[in-house]
């Protein structure tokens, strides 16, 4: 599927190497940032009036 | 079968494989992953707490009783003149910044020791369990509250719910180490186990109380926010002990 994407990118090969990775920080820092959220129902810290 | 439902079946399946590989980041990020953060974390707030008992400033101050309207009140028989009372010390320690480890709490029947920091923000409570600003620090007459991650972030306060009444709590501080034994909990907040649960906006539970209590909250049950689980603690031993329970 990446090289799928990558061989749609345009431009030269560091300018798409740039993107793809650029592309996977910003959804890993997204996916982390929702687990976040979401662990805040599992287990929120136990406070009382916060 | 059509092109377009071919590719519609491949699409789903790969949405179902996405989500799949998702929700196990989820379990590994929360069960696993944050355990390490608070870890590291943990070491690094032990080794800041020798040099915060150095620095931070204890003083002696008059003793004043907490006093909540509306609770009993003992009469005392009339023995004659009333001598001038000599006034009783208590040893405070100056405020923490917050975000900053002020003590260890040890509770051996779950076998917990760990550093506790001042403040319960959402960053603080995942180094550690943290003192709710605003509530009279451990050892202090009132209500010292301190709040804990029940299933993530370390799970300090994971076998909170195994405590039982008389069960001792340490809780050592710039000052010296303060003992308190777990009480019953009460009729208001009892659940069929004999475990207080309340709502998350229950404020009673933070709410000063007579002589020095120590409250921990936690949520309830493992695996959810809904409710939070509240063990209370009274004052037995400790270097303001003998001044607030007036033995």
């Amino acid at each position: 599927m990446l090289s799928a994407i990558y061989h749609r990118l345009p431009g030269p090969k560091a300018a798409r190497i740039t993107v793809l990775a650029v592309a996977a920080v910003l959804i890993l820092v997204l996916v982390i940032w929702s687990y976040e959220i979401l662990g805040d129902l599992l287990d929120s810290g136990g406070t009382v009036g916060e | 079968m059509r092109p377009t439902t071919i590719k519609f079946i491949r699409g789903t399946g790969w949405t179902f494989i996405w989500l799949g590989v998702y929700l196990m980041g989820f379990v590994a990020y929360q069960l696993w992953f944050t355990n390490l953060l608070t870890a590291r974390d943990q070491a690094a707030l032990a080794d800041g707490l020798d040099a915060h008992y150095e620095e931070v400033m204890v003083e002696e101050v008059e003793y004043v009783p907490v006093v909540v309207p509306g609770a009993t009140t003992t009469t005392v028989p009339d023995t004659g003149p009333i001598p001038d009372p000599v006034p009783k010390t208590l040893l405070v320690e100056s405020d923490s910044e917050v975000g900053e480890a002020f003590g260890q709490i040890r509770i051996p029947a779950i076998d917990l020791d760990v550093t506790m920091v001042e403040g319960v923000r959402r960053r603080d409570l995942k180094t550690g369990p943290g003192h709710l600003t605003g509530s009279p620090l451990p050892g202090q007459p009132g209500n010292a509250v301190i709040s804990g991650h029940r299933t993530t972030y370390g799970a300090p306060f994971g076998d909170l719910g195994a405590l039982v009444a008389g069960d001792r709590i340490e809780v050592e501080t710039a000052i010296g180490v303060h003992v308190y034994e777990v009480r019953a909990a009460p009729e208001r907040c009892s659940n069929d186990e004999g475990l207080c649960v309340v709502r998350p906006t229950d404020l009673w539970v933070t709410e000063p109380r007579e002589g020095s209590w120590l409250t921990l909250t936690t949520c309830h049950p493992k695996f959810s926010a809904r409710r939070r689980l509240i063990v209370f603690a009274e004052l037995v031993a400790g270097p303001n002990a003998e001044v607030i329970l007036g033995t």
